[in-house]
Parts: structure tokens; C-alpha cells; sequence
């Protein structure tokens, strides 16, 4: 039985890699005593896996990751158990079941969307004009440098959805393992035209949902299914 | 949610931010308008090394245990954000609260190692903490020091208030109740640490005067007030099975070094080998019970969803109920799912069976620890291990699958002659015979037999029977390096032996703070001055610097080292009473240069003195 977990992390775990995160998590149910699934060996590890690695710095509304159970006996309190057993910062919202045939978390993620707060209050009037910008513009180029050299490539063909609205920019874009796109990157391209370069300290990135694709429409990674509790 | 001492561009600039921001799972928040004591523990190493020792785990459990006091946590911090905070006057700060440590109560600092004495003037000075306890005042925490280099703690003393000498479960709630007393009554800090002096265990430096002979050795230390204890006696845990246990160890985001839960089986160690310092210390052997052993087990999994556990003590082959406590822990293990890692046990069938169990016997390796090359220079060192017992125990491994065989010597040790170093190549050599006498050709699938060597110096610590002992030099050491390599080079297997050896300078400078005595903290302060620090750390350890601040300080390095000290000299550890007395040490430092062996605590008594505490497993 494959079961699919949301779950939120805020706060000063933002600073905690993905890796960490994910091995955290695995203690979490372990302690929480989910029948989980593990794979044979001498060190056997849990059949989990993440759906978006989130990156060092970033906190997020809603994230995913798929577990394999060998029973589903006493599942109506998976949640509360699983939630006893995280850390400041770490919650889990919902745990819904994934149908058999269901692709993976990880194959299954196609877009993003993210929310940033500027910590430069007088960046707003510069923000909605830029992103008045963007969205009537036709082609809003971002370079960016890889080992074969300078990648060209049109931030509008990426970004499916743009507004700002007191001074904080909402953003959906293109998460697909092919066509990822940072959300620096199109920082980047925002605020070039007017000289202002923003490190990673200067806003609060937060992720607010994670999508799939279903019938060429991006819905949240748990559309769809049902939840269990 | 807490705000962090550090803002977001210092944590995002910085490696491993994890290491300082704190939150993690059973780490213990209150809130501290109801706290009268707040303890900050202190491992005055990297926080991965400081997470992975037990000790600190256990006094945090049992602090946060009280309802009056909230005891956090702080390790070194890194060398760029060392950088970061100097620059920006950014105060040490506390995981938990991130609080400045400067506003605690009580700055504890476990002292594991001597290589980290320059981390401790690291963390005053970032705290804003004057070195010198002399010049400290009420703003100031009181800063304590215990763990195994306690047990001389004079190179270091001037940086103490107080040292706790012992095992930490048993008198710190009279120390806190104390402190609640002399403050409330508003008590002067000097006042404090006289009352401080009086309970057992308790050691303040600034209460005991040294005086020396002209030669630099100890003419007299004595008390400043006549109330003040002349010696300071070990405290111990009467009964293990009824001692404060942490079984919700905080668990860090980040991989610690030792990334695992930890069952302490016993303390303290039957057997009398003549170099270790932790055999002694922590005598009389005093052992945890099974079924309490077992509880632990179940709550430490339960409490930590840990994917491996280990257990841990000087010598678990020695634990009288082993065979049950790892049958029950492989069938609990097994069931959860939880690697178990083994403690190197003696080499036997039974040990054998464990480890194929819960092994991949293709990837371990066997572990000997013969420390000396020849059987003559083992009965010097009482190393109850024997040649046979090395090739029996690896006969049967042989036998088992097993190719990789791992083995420790020391160089350097008392009385050891050429034909010692030579003995340790000889003792490879035979390794490999066995094996190829073992498994025939057809058997061996093209695996090849594996055996690594590796030498570490002796160094003569405090409260041995080789606190006598002469420490030899860098370049004597570098020679028996090159000596052991040129006999393993000679023998018929050498293609299958591998060599490694450790530093010779850090070794010698442990020697001088092993046995160092008050003159050496000048030597410290100055060296920490001119850049030393991390000294643990190969990348940051300048020898040249350490050189020249003895230089400077007119100190020499071998008045601690290789100077020949005379048995009825005073040492500078010796007003602690750790229970076994000096007049057995002695007695074995003159049966090692007899090559005479004693028989371990279960063979017969040898009388060491610990007895005296009347909870000794074996003792009379
Ligand atoms: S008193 Fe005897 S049995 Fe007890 S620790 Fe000392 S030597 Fe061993």
C-alpha cells in the first residue's frame, strides 16, 4: 500500500538540507511506528522518497513525499503519531492514499509555486511595475552559465503565472525534472533592468504548492486522492 | 517559533548552518521565567564531534530533569563563523534559548581530550568571559569543568572556577542548591566557591596553593583555608541500573560522527593494562543490569526512530551477561529494523556468530588490539593477549569468510627494544600465514587477505602505573615509525600488510598536557593568542606556533616529557583520590619493569583501592 504524505516546514529548520531533512523524517516514522516498508540487506533503508528536494533557506506551505506500508492497521492515526514524533517546524497536514497504478511523487512533479516577501519595503513600487513588466512583455530572457557553456532561455516560456500584490511576489513556474526553474533565476530577470541584485538573505522564499499535471492542467501533487485521515 | 542568534545571511553564507541554530527532536525548550539555575553544557569541539558523545547527553537529561534549572547546549563554532562573529561582535550564544552564554548561570565544559584546551579559550573569549576565574564577577557564569582530563586538571586550571571530579549523576544538585542558597543570600562569588570547595567531589584551584623546588618539580600544594579538603575524592554511581539514563538523546539534523544511540553497559574495566588511563579512572567495574539494559533498548528506539545502535564500555566482552543482552538485541533489532554496531569484541565463536548475524562479513574486518609487538613488551603493558590468542581468534574467522584483519599497536611504550617494533611485522606475517594455511586456493573466490597495522605513541597519562614512565621525542618517534614500517617490509607477506601511523608532534604536545602542572596554562594563553586553536584538527594544528609560545614562556617541553621522574616525586594530579592509590600504581610500574603480569579484578584482587567504595563487582 502506497500512501502519499503532505507536509509543511517552517521556521529555523529552513536551514536544514533536503538530505537531513529526509533522513529526519525517516526517524520521525520510524518512531512513530508506521508499518513502513524496507528493502532486504544488511542495512535496510524505508521505500520513501521525496517529491521536490527543498532547498537550504526555503520554508514551504505544502510538500510531498510517498511511503510504502505493509499494512494499513491503525491508519485513521498515522497523522497524529507521525506529527508527535516531528520537530519544531516540521508538520504534517494530510496523508492521503496512492492508488497502485499512480505515478511517483518525484515523476509526477511538472510545477511550482512560491510566494516571496522582500525584506526592502521600498522594493514594492519597483516590483509592480516589474511584473507589470514581464507579463506584457513577449520574451524575457535569463542566461544562466553551465559546464557547456551560457544556457539561453525565455523566463515567459517557464513562468505560468506572475502577480504581485503588497509588496510580495506569487509566482507558479515550470518544476519539471528537465525544466526547473529557480526562483532566483527569475528574480534575476525581474529586477536586472533596474540594476538591483538580490542575494538569497534579502526575501523569505516560502513554496506554496507543488503540482502535476492531469489532463494538461497542474493540479496540487494531492488532487484527486483519497485522503486518509 | 524561537528568532536565532544569527541572522539569515550569516546562516546561508556559512558551512553546516545546522550546527547553530538548535531545535532538534528532545532538545528541551522552557520557559525561563520559571528557571532558578540555567547550565549551559559545553563540548568545546565541532558540534558533529560534541553530538556524538554520551556524557554531555546524560548530564543535559538530567539537568532539564529538574524543574528549577534549563540546562542548553554550545559547541565550538566553526572557523569562518568564528571569523564572522569577531568581526561583527556577535556573544557565544546557547542552542536552545540563543541566548548569550555570558547570561547563564553555570558554563559546564566536558573536557574529553587534551587537544582541546585552546577551543576552551575560544569560548570565553567569543562569551565575553575574562580567562583568568581571578578576574570573573558575578557577571559572569561560573565555569566548570569535568570528563577524564579533570583528573589533571592543573595546565588548566586558572581558566576554571571549579572542576567536578567524577561521575557527573551524583553531586550536582548539591552544587545548584548551593548556588540558589549563597545568591538568594547574596553571597559573594569567592564566598560561593569556598562552600563549593566543601562538597565532596569538588575541586576550586583558586583554594590550593603550589609551591615548587628548584628543579620544577612539586615541593608542596596546599589548602588556602583549613576548612578546604586536602584531597579531592571520585565520585561514582553506586548502582548503574538506578542512574539517571538518557533514553530521549537529543538528535541531531546533521550527521554526528558517531551517529547512533548509545547503551552503556558498565564502567570501569577488570582489566589492569598499565597504559590506560580509563581503566583506572573509572574504577571499581560496576555493570548495568540486563533487564534495565533492555528497557533502555526499547525506549531509545521508541524515543528516536535511530536506524543503529551500539553499545558501548571499555571492554563489553567483560559484561557477564552479554550473550543474553545481544541475543535480545538482535532479535529486538531485527524486528525494527535497526543496524546494530558491535563494540570490538574478543575474537571467538560466539562473537564470531554475532557478527556474521549482523554483519556483511565480506565488508568488516576483525579488530585486534595487541598494542605491543612481542609477547616480553605485552607483559610489560599487562596486555592479557597472546600471540596464540590473536591466531586462534583469527583461524577462526578465516574459517567464517572473514579477510580483512585490523590491528593496534603503541610505539614508544617503556623498556621497548628494537626487536618489539620488529615483533609487529613479524606478528602481520603471521596473520597471513595462517590464512593462507586456512583456506585453500579454491576457497579463497579471488579474495585476498587484508591486514592493517596501524601505531599510535604512547603517551604516560595521569593515574597509571606509567605516570613514572619517560615520554620519548618527535624524531625517536618518527625513527620507530620507519623501524616498524622497514620490519613489515621484511617479512615474506608484505604486499598483503598496510601501515599507518599517527602524528608524532600532536603526540608530544598531549604528553606535555597529560602530565602538565600549573605553569603550562601561560603556555596555552599565549598559544591560543598567536593563532592556535582546533589543535584536534590536522588542518589547523601549527606545531611551529605551539614551539615558540614555550619558547617564549620559558617552558620546556621535556621537563614534562622525557624527563625521568623519581617514584617519590609529587605529581600534580595527586591530591585527587580516584580510589586506586598511588602506592599500587607504583607496585605495577615496578612489576612492568620486572615484566611481571597481574592478574585481572576476576582472576584475583590486586588490592588497587577501589574497593574502598564498596560497589566493585569483584572487589573484596
Ligand atoms: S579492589 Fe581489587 S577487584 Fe576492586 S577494582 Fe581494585 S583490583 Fe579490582
Amino acid at each position: 500500500m502506497k500512501l502519499r504524505v503532505r507536509f509543511s516546514k517552517f521556521g529555523p529548520i529552513k536551514f536544514i538540507g533536503h538530505l537531513d531533512t529526509m533522513r529526519f523524517v525517516q526517524k520521525a516514522i520510524k518512531a512513530a511506528g508506521i508499518p513502513v516498508k524496507y528493502t532486504e540487506g544488511f542495512s535496510p533503508h524505508q521505500v520513501l522518497s521525496f517529491a521536490f528536494p527543498l532547498g537550504v533557506g526555503m520554508e514551504s506551505e505544502s510538500e510531498y513525499f510517498d511511503i510504502e506500508v505493509v499494512s494499513m492497521e491503525g491508519s485513521e492515526a498515522f497523522k497524529e503519531s507521525l506529527n508527535r514524533e516531528m520537530c519544531e517546524g516540521l508538520a504534517v497536514l494530510d496523508i492521503y492514499e496512492l492508488p497502485k497504478k499512480a505515478k511517483g511523487a518525484m515523476a509526477s512533479v511538472s510545477a511550482a509555486s512560491y510566494r516571496i516577501r522582500f525584506h526592502e519595503e521600498g522594493l514594492a513600487g519597483i516590483l509592480e511595475e516589474a511584473v507589470c513588466k514581464f507579463q506584457g512583455a513577449k520574451e524575457v530572457k535569463s542566461y544562466k552559465e553551465t559546464k557547456t557553456g551560457i544556457k539561453e532561455r525565455n523566463l515567459k516560456d517557464a513562468v505560468y503565472q506572475i502577480e504581485s500584490e503588497d509588496g510580495e511576489l506569487f509566482f507558479m513556474c515550470d518544476a519539471s525534472s528537465g525544466g526547473n526553474l529557480k526562483p532566483s533565476a527569475l528574480l534575476e530577470g525581474l529586477f536586472t533592468p533596474y540594476g538591483i541584485v538580490l542575494n538569497a538573505w534579502d526575501y523569505d522564499l516560502i513554496r506554496t504548492e507543488v503540482y502535476k499535471t492531469e489532463e494538461e492542467n497542474y493540479v496540487p501533487l494531492c488532487e484527486g486522492l483519497k485522503r486518509v485521515q | 517559533m524561537r528568532s536565532l542568534a544569527l541572522n539569515d545571511e550569516i546562516l546561508l553564507k556559512i558551512d553546516k548552518p545546522a550546527r547553530y541554530i538548535g531545535g532538534e527532536k528532545n532538545s528541551v525548550m522552557k520557559d525561563k521565567t520559571d528557571i532558578a539555575v540555567r547550565f549551559v553544557m559545553c563540548f568545546p569541539d565541532l558540534y558533529e564531534i560534541g553530538m556524538s558523545h554520551l556524557g554531555i547527553q546524560i548530564l543535559y537529561g538530567m539537568f532539564n530533569s529538574y524543574e528549577d534549572t534549563w540546562c542548553e547546549r554550545v559547541y565550538s563554532p566553526g572557523m569562518d563563523l568564528d571569523a564572522i562573529m569577531r568581526e561583527k561582535h556577535i556573544p557565544l550564544f546557547a542552542l536552545e534559548s540563543q541566548d548569550p552564554v555570558k547570561d547563564f548561570d553555570f558554563l559546564g565544559i566536558t573536557l574529553q581530550y587534551e587537544m582541546c584546551y585552546t577551543n576552551i579559550l575560544q569560548i570565553l573569549d567569543l562569551s565575553g568571559i575574562p580567562f583568568s576565574a581571578s578576574e570573573r564577577t558575578w557577571e559572569d557564569p561560573i565555569v566548570i569543568g569535568g570528563g577524564p582530563c579533570s583528573y589533571n586538571p592543573e595546565p588548566i586550571a586558572e581558566f576554571f572556577d571549579l572542576f567536578y571530579i567524577g561521575e557527573g549523576e551524583t553531586r550536582y544538585r548539591e552544587l545548584l542548591d548551593l548556588y540558589k542558597k549563597d545568591r538568594s543570600n547574596g553571597v559573594s562569588r569567592e564566598g560561593f566557591l569556598h562552600h563549593a570547595s566543601l562538597i565532596p567531589g569538588i575541586y576550586v584551584p583558586s583554594l590550593y596553593n603550589v609551591s615548587y623546588n628548584e628543579d620544577g618539580t612539586i615541593a608542596s600544594f596546599d589548602p588556602v583555608y583549613e576548612d578546604v579538603p586536602r584531597t579531592v575524592k571520585k565520585q561514582i554511581v553506586e548502582d548503574l541500573s538506578d542512574s539517571f539514563y538518557p533514553t530521549k538523546p537529543v538528535l541531531p539534523f546533521i550527521k554526528a560522527t558517531q551517529d547512533r544511540l548509545v547503551l552503556e553497559i558498565m564502567r570501569g574495566c577488570i582489566r589492569g593494562c598499565r597504559f590506560c588511563q580509563a581503566g583506572q579512572l573509572y574504577r571499581p567495574i560496576r555493570e548495568r543490569s540486563l533487564e534495565t539494559l533492555k528497557q533502555y533498548a526499547k525506549e531509545l528506539i521508541a524515543n528516536t526512530g535511530h536506524e543503529e545502535i551500539c553499545l558501548s564500555s571499555l571492554s563489553s566482552s567483560d559484561y557477564t551477561e552479554l550473550e543474553e543482552l545481544l541475543l535480545f538485541l538482535i532479535d529486538e533489532c531485527e524486528a525494527k529494523k535497526i543496524n546494530i554496531s558491535l563494540p570490538s569484541l574478543r575474537i571467538d565463536q560466539f562473537s564470531l556468530d554475532v557478527m556474521n548475524k549482523v554483519q556483511d562479513v565480506k565488508k568488516s574486518s576483525l579488530t585486534f588490539a595487541p598494542e605491543a609487538g612481542s609477547q616480553r613488551l605485552r607483559n610489560v603493558i599487562n596486555k592479557g593477549l597472546t600471540e596464540e590468542d590473536i591466531l586462534a581468534g583469527a583461524k577462526l574467522a578465516f574459517e567464517g569468510g572473514w579477510n580483512k584483519v585490523k590491528l593496534y599497536f603503541m610505539l614508544g611504550l617503556p623498556t621497548e627494544t628494537e626487536e618489539d617494533i620488529r615483533g609487529i611485522g613479524l606478528l602481520c606475517n603471521e596473520i597471513c600465514k595462517t590464512y593462507f594455511d586456512t583456506v585453500p586456493k579454491e576457497k579463497r573466490n579471488g579474495q585476498k587477505i587484508q591486514v592493517t597495522a596501524s601505531t599510535s605513541f604512547f603517551i604516560p597519562k595521569p593515574f597509571t602505573a606509567f605516570q613514572w614512565a619517560s615520554m620519548y621525542t618527535e624524531s625517536d618517534f618518527r625513527e620507530k615509525a620507519y623501524q616498524t614500517r622497514l620490519g613489515i617490509m621484511d617479512t615474506l607477506n608484505q604486499r598483503s600488510i598496510k601501515y599507518n601511523w599517527h602524528d608524532t608532534d600532536v603526540s608530544v604536545l598531549e604528553g606535555v598536557f597529560a602530565r602538565g602542572d600549573r605553569k603550562i596554562s601561560a603556555v596555552i594563553k599565549l598559544a591560543y593568542e598567536s593563532g592556535c586553536i582546533f589543535d584536534a584538527w590536522n588542518e589547523t594544528f601549527h606545531y611551529d606556533l605551539w614551539l615558540k609560545a614555550f619558547e617564549e614562556c620559558n617552558s620546556s617541553i621535556e621537563f614534562y616529557t622525557t624527563r625521568k621522574r623519581e617514584d617519590d616525586e609529587i605529581f600534580p594530579w595527586d591530591f585527587i583520590d580516584i580510589g586506586v592509590s598511588k602506592a599500587f600504581l607504583l607496585r605495577e610500574w615496578h612489576n612492568a619493569l620486572n615484566e611481571k603480569v597481574s592478574p585481572n579484578c576476576r582472576m584475583q584482587c590486586q588490592g588497587c583501592g577501589a574497593a574502598s567504595y564498596g560497589v566493585g563487582l569483584y572487589c573484596p
